[in-house]
Formats: structure tokens, sequence, C-alpha cells
């Protein structure tokens, strides 16, 4: 359950945003999660619900944007998108890949109040 | 598609309220961009939805969620490099051997290199125990309910373990192939044990821990003849996952492959 701890960060960097600008409520909070970052978004939900309680953050409304992963060929350069981190190249079937999008793990921002 | 950027087409989005249990699917989804003078800028045009009101103010942060204890892991990093500690990060599940490599190690190396431990367990001293027993100075770490180690739990330990210049910190890190792989501690290479016992698709369950790691080392293998477990299938997955990925295969009960383990120390130290 790394989540929680992930949930807990979200926490803090949401207070402190909020608590930096005079936020008397937080509304929403924006956060990009990659597919193949790691992180199970039902457990992320499931830990947010708890980390948010006596917080700033207590009725906002969270929107994960789920990122899907892409990743470039070491071999023969194209992009493809992977839903894990050991899928072959569809070109050339090659399974050196640099993934270049989907580990993301970010709060993208807040609205306030 | 958002027409200024091209960006959002294949990502999904989940929406939900804190208490309720129900999701809400937002297909078109409130959406960002930042212009070059980092001013925010947020879109409004007839597909994005907006969860702006009157009074809402909107307060851009793209900050990484991870980033308090990537920054932690960095200021760990600069420290050891600054003495010149090589500190290697243990990982695998329980019971591929970790504590009996660590044990085995000190045990024939604590003579020609300096060697220190944190053991990272939810309970018990008993790797403490072992590790003091081998003759090397160890800091136990219980995470209680926690399922991994981060960047500030190495930082107090290193202050009270307090090692000499031109060392070794091995950081056993808690039994877990998942969650461990996405908390930096501020090594300098990662090493994954696994077992023959455990099967040879780990890489491609557990993909992120391989994926993360440098050396893999395959402990156990004088079971081989006793279990179905395809050594090269392992490697292959793996190599998959991680294709720089460097094997060491050895059996810490009859020594078969240590002094590998112990060259590419020796290497790893120096350099």
């Amino acid at each position: 359950m790394h989540e929680l701890t992930i949930a807990y960060n979200i926490v803090e960097i949401v207070s402190r945003t909020a608590r930096n600008e005079n936020a008397k409520r937080v509304d929403s909070i924006n956060i990009e999660v990659g597919k193949i970052s790691g992180i199970e978004i039902d457990a992320l939900k499931f830990s947010l619900n708890i980390a948010i309680k006596d917080s700033l953050l207590e009725k906002a409304i969270i929107n994960i944007k789920c990122i899907t992963g892409k990743a470039r060929c070491n071999n023969c350069l194209k992009v493809f998108v992977v839903s894990d981190l050991f899928t072959s190249c569809p070109y050339c079937s090659k399974y050196s890949a640099k993934i270049i999008k989907g580990k993301e793990l970010r709060v993208s921002s807040i609205d306030i109040q | 598609m958002c027409g200024s950027c091209g960006c959002g087409e294949e990502d999904s989005y989940l929406i939900f309220r804190p208490g309720k249990s129900g999701i809400e699917k937002g297909e078109k989804p409130a959406h960002f961009h930042v212009r070059s003078d980092q001013k925010a800028v947020k879109e409004k045009p007839i597909q994005h939805q907006s969860f702006e009101t009157a009074k809402n103010r909107e307060i851009k942060i793209e900050e990484d969620i991870l980033s308090a204890n990537k920054s932690i892991a960095e200021q760990n990093r600069d420290y050891f490099k600054a003495n010149n500690i090589l500190a290697l990060n243990l990982v695998s599940s329980p019971g591929s051997g970790k504590t009996s490599l660590l044990e085995t190690t000190i045990q024939q190396l604590s003579k020609e290199l300096s060697i220190y431990v944190i053991e990272g367990d939810q309970q018990t001293q008993n790797d403490a125990e072992r590790i003091h027993k081998a003759g090397a100075p160890v800091i136990q770490i219980n995470t209680g309910q926690g399922c991994h180690l981060d960047a500030s739990m190495i930082t107090n330990a290193v202050e009270q373990l307090q090692i000499k210049e031109n060392s070794i910190l091995f950081i056993e890190n808690v039994g877990n192939l998942v969650c461990p792989a996405l908390f930096d501690l501020g090594e300098k290479k990662r090493v994954i044990i696994i077992s023959v016992t455990e099967g040879e698709d780990k890489p491609l369950k557990y993909p992120t821990m391989f994926q993360t790691s440098d050396i893999c080392i395959i402990n156990k293998t004088d079971l081989l003849p006793y279990v179905d477990f395809e050594i090269d299938k392992l490697k292959e997955y793996a190599l998959r996952v991680n294709p720089k990925l460097i094997f060491i295969d050895i059996s810490v009960k009859n020594g078969e492959g240590v002094e590998k383990w112990y060259e590419c120390l020796r290497e790893m130290d120096k350099s």
C-alpha cells in the first residue's frame, strides 16, 4: 500500500499551496497519474479518502487524469502505446524500448476559495 | 482531442468525491496549459468542462508527488558521494536470501572493505542481530505498518550509524517486490535478489522493481535440480523489462558464484 504514502504526499503538497494562498477551502484537485507509474488507481482513491480527513481538502473533488503509456523503440525509434513495461515493439518486435510517457505522478493544479 | 496541443487523446479521466463510492467519468475534462511566461491558462472552449466558479481561483502546482522523497534522496546521494560511500539498495521478496547474502559478504570481505548495514523490516530486530553477529555495524529500521523504506528514514539511520569515509553501505529494504520500487533512497545502485524457488515469471509480474534495478542476483542456484525453474527464461523476461540488467547467479548456501558478486562489489567500490 505505497499508495497511502502517495496520498499523504498529495495532501501535503495541496495543503501547503492552499495555506500559502490563504485559501478557505480547496474545491478541486487535479492529479496526473501515469498508467505505468506503479500506482494502483483504486488503491490511491481508497488512500485519498483516508488522507484527506480533517484537511483543507476534505470536501474537494478529485480529478485523476490517467496518462497512457508510450515508449520509443531503441531499435527502430518508432513510438508506440504500452500498457506495461515489457511490451515488444509492434513494428520490429524488439524488446528494448524507452518509456517516454505514462510514469507521471503529479499534482497539476487546484481550485481554491 | 485538445486543439491547442493535441494532448489527451488516449488519456482517460476519473473523477470522484471523497466519501462517495461511485466514480464519475470525466470524458471532457478540464484541461490546462502553461504559457511561456509561466502564467496558467485555463482553456474553456466548448468541449472542455470547467470546474471554475466565480469565486474560485485556480492555482497551478505541477509538482511531482514524490518530489519530497526525491529531494531527500538527492541529499543522501550527495552525502554518500562526498564521503565516498557506496550505497546499495537491496530489494527482493521476503525469503530470497538478502540477509544470508549480507552475512556471507560481511564475513568474507570485512577485512578488505568497510561495511555498514541498514536493515528494513516491518517488525523485529532479528536481521540486525544476524548482521551484528556477522560483524558489521548495523541499524534496524522497523517500518511498523509501512511497506517500504523512504529517503528520510535513511538520513536518520545514516546519522546514527556514523559511517566512515570509503565504505560500503548495504540498505536491506523491506521484503516486497512492489512498493520499494518507487522510493529512491539515494543509493548508487539498486540490487534485486530473486531466488530460484520464486518462479521465473516474477519480472513480468513485478516489472517496476526489475525495471528500476541495476543488478539482479539469482540466489539458491543449488536448488535448481529440485525445482521447476528455468533460469534462462527468468533472464529473458527480466531483459524484456530492463535490457541493461546485469545478472549474477549465486548460491549463498554452497558458495557457488559468490566470488563474482564480490568482484562486482570491488569494481563498484573503486569506481
